[in-house]
């Protein structure tokens, strides 16, 4: 049977960034409104929402609910979905799902994270919970010091120095610049990454993804469902995931990220997209390895070489655009709604409202999130549809 | 702060480095975990490891999580033990020079965490290096 690949009817989002003056029902709220008003649509059948960390750092569990009324959605279906920093990536795949099946007609997917209310010690413990309770959290590791050993494993295995993979700092930062809604939309030259404090050796704050606040909302529909003409329609040709091992010492090849080779491979043959035909690739940098690693676990790089991916005299099995409108790093890591946020920016790549960022000719993108390093990942691949 | 059931369940790891060896591909892990991280397998075996071992990476964290940040920064330590498993502790006894990426670390027992209401004391597991400092 034809899979039904849903149609992006609408989109919107919050600018990323510290929102002193907006809580996290607010920031939800506004991009609500702005996909259901992008869709020209004011009711969907069901909410679904990517988010980590409400109950821990915002004391509201029942969020879906309490979103969806506070939105004047009230008498909808609303389910939360958490999957640590790939909840967005997870609640587009169970809203996607919802179409597909035809459970529902027009499902919103609403990624959301506010994390500035809280203290940033309490946001850091808030986020290790995402790692090993028993054997990483209880110790007192932070996701920069899990990634902090990770990269050294990696400078270690390969050569490589913290200097060689500030290429991707540089270059989210150089993309954000031309991305409205980013929350640092200026450059970092390698001097100022260099000045840039250890926050955990050999990781320098400039090598960290923010903590912020964020929203980002989707319309989900079936093919053809209210399409206005004035935008090339965009469709999900899938979306898939894969977990691995949360713990980063008892993982037995930590240097093979084996849950991004698993959703890339899914992801590709569920779009029945071959790795050559993709255009643009949105990874998940929230640390500058982590790039690294994806691009070889994806198949772009040979093991061991991600982080000469710019570098034109290293071989490469694919080599496009990525991170085209700053990434996690320059845009903003707003955790549960990064997934959305990388789908918003994927598809005006596609219906070629990218402005300054424009990918030129570009037909397919991959998004992917992940959730812890690469304990939980989903990827997705968005393509052109015709009307 | 742990709650008292939490931590009753996790003394066997933390007290005296119980974990599982795969009875099948032999990965070990330093876990109460029933099944292998390798291959799947529940078939495993409890083990109690050596507490010795060498020093992977390690890391000098200036921004510690909220539950650990009472002594400010501290070392994080990936370390693989002499018998297979690799292990995640807090570096300790760091004089002058903290122990460095190769070298012999050995497994000590220290408090992990300040008692909470219930005033039971956390103990476990963290690791020292061994390799003498020369000038």
């Amino acid at each position: 049977m034809k899979p039904l690949r849903p149609w992006i009817l609408g989109m919107g989002c919050t600018p990323v960034g510290e929102h002193w003056s907006q809580s996290l029902y607010d920031l939800a709220t506004e991009a609500i409104h702005a996909a259901l008003a992008d869709a020209g649509v004011d009711r969907v059948d069901a909410l679904v929402v990517g988010n980590m960390l409400s109950g821990v750092l915002n004391r509201q569990e029942n969020l879906a609910a309490a979103l969806a009324d506070r939105a004047g959605l009230s008498g909808i279906e609303a389910i939360k979905v958490e999957a640590a920093c790939a909840s967005g990536g997870a609640a587009l795949q169970v809203g996607a799902a919802m179409v597909a099946s035809h459970t529902c007609e027009r499902v919103l997917v609403l990624g959301v994270e506010k994390m500035t209310d809280a203290d940033p010690a309490a946001v850091i413990q808030g986020l290790a919970y995402a790692a090993d309770f028993e054997s990483e959290t209880i110790i007192g590791a932070s996701f920069s010091g899990l990634s902090a050993l990770l990269t050294s494993l990696y400078l270690q295995a390969t050569g490589a120095t913290p200097e060689d993979l500030s290429v991707f700092v540089r270059q989210a930062h150089q993309h954000a610049i031309g991305n409205p809604w980013a929350m640092y939309r200026h450059a970092v030259t390698a001097e100022e990454w260099g000045a840039s404090p250890m926050i955990s050796d050999p990781l320098r704050l400039l090598d960290c993804t923010p903590l912020c606040d964020g929203a980002a909302a989707v319309v989900l529909g079936r093919p053809g469902d209210l399409h206005r003409h004035e935008h090339r329609p965009v469709e999900i040709a899938s979306i898939a995931g894969a977990v691995e091992t949360i713990a980063l010492a008892q993982r037995p090849q930590p240097l093979r990220l084996k849950a991004v080779e698993q959703s890339v491979a899914r992801a590709l043959e569920r779009a029945e997209v071959s790795l050559p035909m993709l255009d643009l690739t949105e990874f998940h940098d929230a640390f500058p390895v982590m790039t690294a690693l994806s691009l070889e676990a994806a198949g772009f790089m040979p093991a061991g070489t991600g982080w000469r991916y710019f570098d034109a005299a290293a071989d490469a099995h694919l080599r496009i655009p990525i991170q085209t409108m700053g990434g996690l790093k320059a845009r903003g890591h707003p955790v549960g709604a990064t997934g959305v946020y990388q789908v918003i920016e994927a598809t005006l790549q596609l219906q070629g409202r990218a402005g300054e960022n424009q990918v030129l000719g570009a037909k397919t993108a991959m998004t992917q999130c992940s959730g812890g390093l690469g304990g939980n990942v989903f990827t997705s691949i968005l393509r052109q549809a015709t009307p | 702060m742990i709650d008292p059931a939490v931590q009753s369940r996790l003394q066997p790891t933390l007290y005296r480095l119980e974990g599982v060896r795969c009875l099948r591909c032999h990965h070990a892990d330093v876990s109460r975990r029933s099944t292998c991280a390798r291959c799947g397998n529940a078939a495993v075996a409890t083990v109690r490891f050596s507490g010795k071992g060498r020093l992977l990476a390690v890391t000098l964290m200036a921004r510690p999580p909220s539950e650990h940040d009472r002594l400010g920064a501290f070392h994080l330590a990936l370390v693989e033990l002499d018998d297979g498993p690799r292990l995640l502790a807090k570096l300790t006894d760091v004089t002058s020079r903290p122990a460095a990426i190769g070298d012999a670390v050995e497994v000590v027992i220290r408090r992990l965490f300040e008692p909470g209401p219930e005033e039971l004391i956390c103990y476990g597991y963290k690791v020292r290096g061994t390799t003498p400092v020369t000038s």
